[in-house]
């Protein structure tokens, strides 16, 4: 029996030409093959010369493009700042999103459907727009906060102009945009978790912090692990609000890698220390993923 | 007994929901502050004591926007670009997914494991090679230069492939055995069945595809060619800036992804989380 259904399966494997998969794979390979792997080995090649774009002659200049780099005050001022955003965000944006979605969890609340919306609508908007609307909420003499901190008799701080303040301000805009998607992921990883688990732990005595921190928490694991490597890759790329809101500014306090790449490139054209901050980036973002990839076991996930 | 616990619970749900108002409250205020902005004259928007109701609410602003000819040129380039990027990635990543789900050759897995890093790496890092390729196909500065690049989605096809993993060989064998060519297997039996996936990376690409903004930038030069992104931010560079005007303008940005987004809610939530954890 099991003989015949493997020759009946060769059989039918036989009706196709070898060649048919990569037919179909053809229009995302060769596409992606001339606009994302070629340029990223180029990138590469690239960060070993200096450049001035247009008609310019490419002249190689091996590992000085990374020398300057590492000496370069707007770099590693860029490089600290990109880990600080991370840092930051992550370290309130995971309690945040947790909490809300262990609210959104909660089996006897109402209207749960409704404020899961309102939670994470703000990620549809354009980060181009919010960071307009946030430009007019803390201006800081017309804009609602200041009138609000006017009200109560305080003077409200121009947060944009502030080498302190200027980081934060930019974390908070990145938190208000997408912690309600994080949210959802953990909601999926809440609503993983089989019922009968808590059953059990409830006939054991367990309590709600117990059950908590003994249940709940490990078994959020994998959703943490996909959560946290989303979450840093998407903030390492932070570009829109400081490039729009502050220009990384004041001074370079909010300087972030990626917009320090798109000004050594598009603004003073040095384009081969620009692919040399693409490709810190590139690393940085690669050991994330590989990180990912070993956690989750996803190598495996190919045996189908 | 059973009375005192229901009042327990009452009360216990009252408290959360108001703490769920007060931070849906949080959420919501910006965009009540957009909107509220673009029905002011601009002689009100900085004036104290600031109002959430305008005091002489006006439609100027959306008149000026409508009438506005780089507003509607923005407007529809953003629709074209963001409807070819979704047509073009949902047939390039159905191929590609169905080729990577139901066929076994050779370097299939290095294909996979390719696509699964490609789904990490943002456009960020290749913007300046991907400019000086664009510029060298003679493409900068032009519909193809938004468009191409985003064509290829390496989690579209991911999706794809874990969706058609999971439907059974057989229908697809069964058409084979009849005769069926290959590419008309894929158009009549595969399609059809994945409309479900299609739709959810329908609804994440447009909205992705809506709101790029690093890339235009990059990729476009001329007035004509510029997405609503761009024609936004434009406002950041004038000096004498109309306020009211750019949150007008910023709400009509807005508003087709919101609309899209109540009513494809479903497909966008399970997009978001489908097959990225188990």
């Amino acid at each position: 029996m099991a003989k015949r259904i493997e020759r009946e399966k060769r059989f039918v494997r036989n009706l196709y030409p070898g060649y048919t998969p990569f037919l179909f794979l053809a229009p995302f390979l060769l596409i992606y093959a001339v606009l994302w792997l070629w340029p990223i080995v180029f990138s590469l090649f690239l960060s070993l010369n200096r450049w001035s774009g247009g008609g310019a002659p490419l002249r190689f200049v091996g590992l000085k493009n990374y020398i300057f780099l590492f000496g370069d005050k707007d770099f590693q001022a860029s490089l600290l700042n990109t880990l600080y955003f991370c840092g930051g965000f992550l370290a309130i944006m995971l309690p945040l999103a947790l909490f809300l979605a262990l609210l959104l969890n909660i089996a006897f609340l109402r209207l749960k459907g409704l404020f899961r919306s309102v939670f994470f609508s703000p990620v549809v908007m354009s980060k181009v727009v919010v960071a307009m609307i946030f430009f007019l909420i803390l201006d800081d003499r017309g804009g609602l906060l200041a009138f609000m901190f006017d009200k109560v008799g305080l003077t409200f701080p121009n947060l944009l102009a502030s080498k302190r303040l200027v980081m934060p301000t930019i974390i908070s805009l990145s938190l208000w945009r997408t912690t309600g998607v994080y949210m959802l992921f953990f909601l999926a990883g809440l609503q993983g978790i089989s019922p009968e688990i808590y059953e059990a732990a409830r006939m054991d005595g367990a309590n709600n912090l117990q059950t908590f921190l003994y249940i709940t928490l490990p078994q959020l694991r994998n959703a943490a692990i996909f959560i946290v490597t989303i979450a840093l890759i998407n903030s390492i790329n932070i570009f829109d609000s400081p490039y729009l809101l502050t220009g990384g500014g004041p001074g370079n306090a909010s300087m972030t890698l990626a917009l320090n790449l798109f000004r050594q490139s598009f603004t003073h054209y040095r384009f081969g220390i620009g692919a040399g901050v693409s490709a810190v980036l590139l690393v940085i973002i690669l050991i994330f993923t590989l990180f990912f990839l070993k956690v989750t076991g996803a190598f495996k996930m190919e045996e189908s | 007994m059973a009375v005192s616990k229901r009042a327990g619970t009452m009360a216990k749900s009252l408290l959360l929901l108001l703490v769920l108002v007060v931070i849906g409250f949080f959420i919501l205020i910006p965009f009540f502050w957009m909107l509220s902005l673009s029905f002011k004259k601009l002689s009100e928007i900085f004036v104290f004591p600031l109002k959430l109701i305008p005091r002489y609410p006006t439609v100027e602003n959306y008149k000026e926007t409508f009438i506005n000819l780089a507003f509607i040129r923005s407007f529809l380039n953003s629709i074209l670009v963001a409807c070819a990027i979704t047509a073009g990635s949902i047939i390039v990543s159905a191929m590609a997914g169905y080729a990577l789900a139901k066929y076994r050759f050779r370097f299939r897995n290095t294909i996979l494991l390719i696509i699964i890093i490609g789904i990490m790496i943002p456009i960020h890092v290749v913007v300046i090679p991907l400019f000086l390729q664009m510029n060298r196909l003679g493409l900068i500065n032009s519909y193809f230069a938004l468009i191409l690049p985003f064509i290829v989605s390496p989690w579209g096809v991911f999706l794809v492939r874990q969706f058609l993993v999971d439907i059974p060989n057989d229908l697809i064998d069964a058409a084979r055995i009849d005769g069926a060519r290959e590419f008309r297997i894929f158009w009549s039996v595969v399609l059809p069945l994945s409309r479900p996936v299609m739709a959810v990376l329908a609804v994440i690409t447009f909205l992705n595809a809506w709101n790029e903004f690093l890339w235009p930038v990059v990729a476009v030069r001329d007035e004509h060619l510029r997405t609503l992104p761009l024609y936004i931010a434009g406002f950041f560079r004038l000096f004498n800036v109309n306020y009211s005007e750019m949150m007008a303008s910023a709400f009509m940005a807005t508003l087709p992804v919101l609309v899209i987004f109540f009513i494809l809610q479903k497909q966008f939530v399970s997009g978001l989380t489908y097959g990225s954890f188990k």
